[in-house]
């Protein structure tokens, strides 16, 4: 059984009178613990894939389902509830809130759940930005930092829940390709020391040959599904050492 | 953590923020003072009824009293036996202060050579102070305990015969049988009545004059003084249940409801005060909808991801629900700033100014209710809150990946 299965899952939109095809078609299975970048020309569906995996969209044909459970079957309520336990999503655009502090947009996902451990929550935030290389910026507001620093506040938040999956929309699109490699070596690092399934999408070569899994699209269709081994481990090192 | 977002997405955007506040506050700040105005008015009004008009706090008379009274007046004259049986009866309740009968009439006053009409209110000489608790004694109205002939007359009409105290009248009227019938008084007093409509006609007299004018021993009328205006009502209900419990066929009237002047401008200013408090919370609820549907949109990238991490719609709703309801509150707590310093400042500064129909000027005060202004507190935020929460419904409901692509 495994974790993700897409099948036959195809995403159309209404633009006026015309349909957009933006997914088509798609049958993927992601096991637990795996580290796949998505490719693909702009257009190709990129985006429309990954917001099905993280469940903010579901699938207009086909069935998606996360360890063998239909996300057709669940409400908003439920799928929110999931995303807010299971699932941490990275964004282009970092989108951190701006009136909360760097900690406090951290800790935000904690407490969406209405849990009210503020101190453990606040001390986990802590750490975790420490772990990604920013913990002196804790009172930093989101516009006193770099792009480089605000990603990753926004990979802490993405963790904060200790999620299984974490899904991550060109997060290094907006970056240069020093801080993107560092990101993707944050990410890689995490996959392996937690275990958490990552699923992220960029246009940057550079980057994909650090996945162990590259899946490619064009036109809403899977074109390509390559698995290389031991890939990442040694780009992971290669930036490590570079440090 | 909801209410500190909301308060710092307040401070965001300060300018706008400030400016919304601002128009509640100035709302708030108009619903209050006015309120507290016309508060002022009515309370001024209620002891000018009560107290200047002599109707004491309740009336009794026989039934049919208060619509016919004026033309037939005999027939509905209380016996000496009755008014000692009404006020044994009446002075059973603890809050009634004073029991006094009463007889009103009309005639010719005549200084010798000129002659004019008078409309008279008779009083017992001993209770008038009592029923006027000494209001305003610059204006005068004294009958004399010694002399039962003594009468006190309205300015203008002192002013139209030359009367003055010391001199002397004489007061022509019909008895009840409809006899001619006259009788030589001294003028003791000259008084202001309030009002430059009775200013020329009204003369104060005593029960004895007025009873021998109209050759009757009894008095058409009991004016109830009670120990404090707020029962009035519910003294007069138990009164009307004893009256038929002993078989009596009176009728009780509060002064409120004998006070057509009392009425009409009660119902004016309350049709001004609605008109003022509708336009207010016209202008809250539109202001509100329009700052929160500009929040609503400015923040739609925020939403998505708010919502894909996690956060429920209802919180997604009560977090701008909120934001709503916090610049109602911070607008009205500016707002008492504003009611209180101005209302202070109107109150020192000793205004003044004379309305229709008044003969002097009166001051302009301000009273300080917090019934009033607790009250629209909570309406102006009641009203934030569902003017705000259709901006946040909208908000809440928002497609997730549709907002997420907002620029
Ligand atoms: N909400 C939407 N409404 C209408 N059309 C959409 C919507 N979202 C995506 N599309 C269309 O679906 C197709 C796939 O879009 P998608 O954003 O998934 O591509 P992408 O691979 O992420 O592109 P890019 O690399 O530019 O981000 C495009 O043609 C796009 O115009
Ligand atoms: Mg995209």
């Amino acid at each position: 059984m495994s974790f993700l299965t897409l099948e036959c899952a195809t995403k159309c939109y209404q633009l006026g009178s015309t349909q957009i095809v933006a997914v088509k078609d798609i049958s993927l299975t992601i096991e637990g613990g795996e580290f796949t970048v998505i490719c693909g020309p702009s257009g190709s569906g990129k985006s429309t894939l990954l917001n099905m995996l993280s469940t903010i969209d579901l699938p207009s044909e086909g069935d998606y389902r996360i360890d063998n459970t239909s996300v057709l079957n669940m409400g908003d309520r439920q799928l929110t509830q999931m995303r807010q336990k299971r699932v941490g999503i990275i964004f282009q655009s970092f989108n951190l809130v701006p009136v909360m502090t760097t900690r406090e947009n951290v800790m935000l996902p904690g407490q969406l759940h209405g849990g009210r451990v503020v101190p453990e929550l606040k001390s986990r935030a802590e750490t975790l930005l420490e772990e990604v290389g920013v913990g002196q910026y804790a009172e930093h507001r989101p516009d006193q930092l770099s792009g480089g620093q605000r990603q990753r506040v926004a990979l802490a938040r993405a963790l904060i829940n200790r999620p299984e999956l974490v899904i991550a929309d060109e997060p290094t699109a907006n970056l240069d390709s020093d801080n993107s490699q560092k990101i993707i070596a944050l990410l890689a690092e995490m996959n392996r020391k937690y275990g958490i399934t990552f699923v992220f999408s960029t246009h940057d070569q550079l980057l994909l040959r650090s996945a162990r899994r590259c899946v490619q699209l064009v036109d809403g269709r899977v074109v390509e599904d390559t698995q290389c081994s031991n890939k990442v481990d040694a780009t992971v090192n290669t930036i490590m050492e570079a440090q | 953590m909801l209410l500190k977002l909301a308060m710092r997405n307040l401070t965001r955007n300060r300018s706008r923020s400030l400016a919304i506040i601002l128009a509640i506050s100035a709302g708030f700040a108009a619903i209050n003072l006015f309120g507290g105005y016309i508060a002022n008015v009515f309370s001024g009004l209620q002891r000018q009824a009560i107290e200047g008009e002599k109707l004491g706090h309740l009336t009794i008379a026989r039934s049919g009293y208060f619509e016919r009274g004026g033309i037939n007046q005999e027939d509905f004259i209380l016996s000496t036996e009755e008014i000692s049986r009404i006020t044994t009866l009446v002075m059973q309740f603890a809050e009634v202060e004073l029991v006094s009968p009463r007889l009103s009439l009309s005639g010719l006053i005549s200084d010798g050579d000129l002659s004019t009409i008078f409309i008279g209110d008779a009083l017992v000489r001993t209770d008038l102070q009592h029923i006027r608790k000494e209001i305003r004694p610059q204006r005068g109205g004294f009958l004399q305990p010694g002399n039962p002939f003594g009468i006190s007359v309205s300015k203008n009409l002192a002013q139209a015969l030359a009367l003055e105290p010391g001199s002397s009248a004489v007061l022509f009227t019909s008895t009840l049988a409809g006899q001619a019938n006259a009788y030589d008084v001294d003028i003791i007093d000259i008084y202001d009545t309030g009002t430059a409509a009775t200013n020329d006609k009204a003369i104060l007299l005593s029960l004895e004059l007025a009873r021998n004018l109209l050759t009757t021993e009894g008095a058409e009328r009991l004016t109830v003084v009670l120990n404090s205006a707020a029962v009035t009502e519910m003294v007069k209900v138990r009164m009307k249940n004893l009256f038929a419990e002993q078989g009596l066929d009176l009728e009780v009237r509060t002064w409120e409801s004998l006070s057509a002047f009392y009425q009409q401008v009660k119902n004016l200013f309350n049709l001004i005060f609605s008109f003022i408090f509708s336009i207010v919370l016209v202008i809250v609820v539109m202001s509100i909808m329009n700052t929160m549907s500009m929040v609503v949109i400015e923040r739609t990238r925020e939403i998505g991801t708010l919502r894909s991490l996690g956060m429920q719609r209802w919180r997604v709703l009560g977090m701008f629900s909120l934001e709503g309801l916090l610049i109602a509150l911070v607008g009205c707590a500016l707002g008492l700033l504003i009611v209180l310093s101005v209302g202070s400042v109107v109150n020192i500064g000793g205004l003044s100014y004379t309305p229709p129909s008044a003969s002097s000027p009166v001051r302009l005060l301000v009273d300080f209710k917090p019934l009033l202004l607790f009250g629209s507190m909570t309406m102006l935020s009641v009203f934030a809150i569902v003017s705000s929460f259709i901006p946040a419904r909208r908000a809440a409901n928002t497609d997730i990946t549709n907002a997420l692509r907002h620029v």
